[in-house]
């Protein structure tokens, strides 16, 4: 009967454009839910994400009980030692913050932007994409913001931090973090030796090798000397200057006749170690100048 | 009851993933526990389950573009496919799911990190020892999860993945 005939084909048509509605329309509402699907993720799944945490600090706590009286005695000495020795250089750093507030008050500059230090652990890591991201177990209750710089030392000898990437969305207890090895990692970038400026992963038509990051728009007629380091810049105002990012392994030659051969371009080898991190340190911006308008 | 059954396993399966994926190893446990829900029980409650779970699981890790809901639903159809053409009284078969399921949701992913992060050796390296672990983690897991599953439904008289097919032939006469 061909009535029925057409009127399959009308539904079946009818359910193909459904269809396709459906999956516009997701597909263009994701990237507003993105952000969103996250915070409610996270807010939901953070108990149970933490609680492999919790249960290794418990066993932790507990297994320092086996330890006997002088290996408990000589640890603690040990830490008592660390600790004076850093108030000691924490007391120097304090006179010369005091100084450095008076100066600016008497030359009428705005004062440093402080910081609130705030240790997290990482909860959660995409396989697939390892070194790209991780969500730490900190979030918005703990005053950690969009933007908001993540150090690590990499190993337990170094004593400077190193930028390990930036927090790119939070929920209640919880934050993303993008990383510097990400293509999405846009940041800008000091070279000490050379003093020149240049902006991290700006450039999608760079080569890009695994494991590094691209540096571009560095200003030609400057000497790019290999393995100096690369800093940030303190240009992003929640980001404080003169952290260390990676050092500069190689600088880019271009030989194309449409290059416009006004900046220069390199790659830079992260000091992160992202394979084996697990505990992170968020400088959280505390505006001072905010503070007192309010 | 079956209701909670399958939220049980599904539940488990998925922050067994999740737990796992901490560790730098990609699992997919959960496209296992849906692959199993769609031959034992209905492909309807299975694509449900692949769309929370797989929505669930991309945005927790704040994925650019969300693939996994839909190769999920894939596996739950491919579910209904496999239960059409072969016997699921003979485990030794599972093993051929187990080894495509894997791929079913790593091709995607690392198609989409190839066009963000660039082409290399390096990357293909790391895609191919990714692909080998997980697909042979799954021949060999795939049949055990559906072991266990099966004696855990015997125990509270529910549909089994064993028993799918010849509830299919019988329903079809």
């Amino acid at each position: 009967m061909p009535w029925i005939k057409g009127k399959s084909f009308i539904k079946v048509s009818y359910l193909l454009i459904l269809a396709a509605l459906v999956i516009v329309v997701a597909a263009a509402g994701f990237d507003t839910l993105r952000t969103v699907a996250f915070r409610i993720s996270s807010g939901f799944f953070y108990p149970y994400l933490s609680l492999p945490a919790s249960g290794k600090y418990i066993i932790a706590d507990r297994s320092l009980l086996l330890h006997s009286r002088s290996e408990l005695a000589a640890a603690l000495e040990k830490q008592q030692k660390t600790n004076r020795s850093l108030a000691a250089k924490a007391a120097v750093v304090a006179e010369l913050a005091v100084e450095n507030e008076e100066l600016r008050r008497l030359l009428k500059l705005k004062p440093r932007p402080d910081y609130n230090y705030i240790a997290a652990e990482i909860i959660l890591r995409d396989p697939v994409n390892w070194q790209e991201g991780f969500v730490i177990s900190k979030g918005r209750a703990d005053g950690i913001k969009e933007g908001t710089p993540v150090l690590c030392f990499t190993n337990g000898d170094s004593k400077e931090p190193i930028l390990t990437g930036i927090v790119k969305n939070t929920s209640k207890h919880s934050a993303q973090v993008t990383s510097v090895i990400s293509p999405h990692f846009r940041i800008s970038a000091y070279l000490t030796e050379s003093k020149s400026y240049g902006f991290l992963n700006v450039d999608d038509q760079q080569r890009r090798d695994p494991g590094k990051v691209n540096i571009s728009y560095l200003p030609t007629g400057h000497e790019y000397k290999l393995g100096q380091r690369c800093v940030t810049t303190g240009f992003e105002r929640k980001v404080p200057a003169g952290i260390d990012i990676g050092r500069l392994s190689e600088m880019l030659t271009s030989n194309s006749a449409f290059d416009n051969n006004l900046y220069e371009s390199g790659i830079v080898d992260p000091m992160v170690n992202l394979e084996n991190i697990h505990f992170v340190l968020l400088p959280v911006f505390t505006d001072k100048t905010e503070n007192k308008e309010r | 009851m079956y209701l909670l059954f399958c939220a049980g396993y599904i539940g488990i399966l998925f922050f067994m993933q999740l737990l796992v994926g901490n560790a730098g190893l990609y699992l997919p446990f959960c496209a296992f526990g849906i692959f199993y829900l769609s031959v034992a029980d209905s492909w309807r409650k299975a694509i449900f389950v692949a769309l929370v779970a797989g929505t669930a699981i991309d945005s927790l890790y704040s994925r650019n573009v969300i693939i996994t809901p839909f190769a999920l639903c894939a596996i739950a159809l491919y579910g209904q496919f496999w239960i059409r053409h072969y016997n699921s009284k003979h485990l030794v078969e599972s093993i051929i799911p187990g080894i495509l399921i894997p791929n079913a949701l790593l091709i995607p992913l690392w198609l989409h990190r190839f066009y963000s992060t660039g082409f290399s050796l390096y990357q293909i390296k790391s895609a191919l020892s990714m692909f080998i672990f997980t697909c042979a983690f799954g021949a060999a897991f795939l049949p055990l999860l559906i072991v266990t599953l099966d004696s855990i439904a015997d125990l509270l008289r529910m549909s089994k993945y064993s028993d799918a097919k010849k509830q299919l032939l019988e329903s079809r006469r």
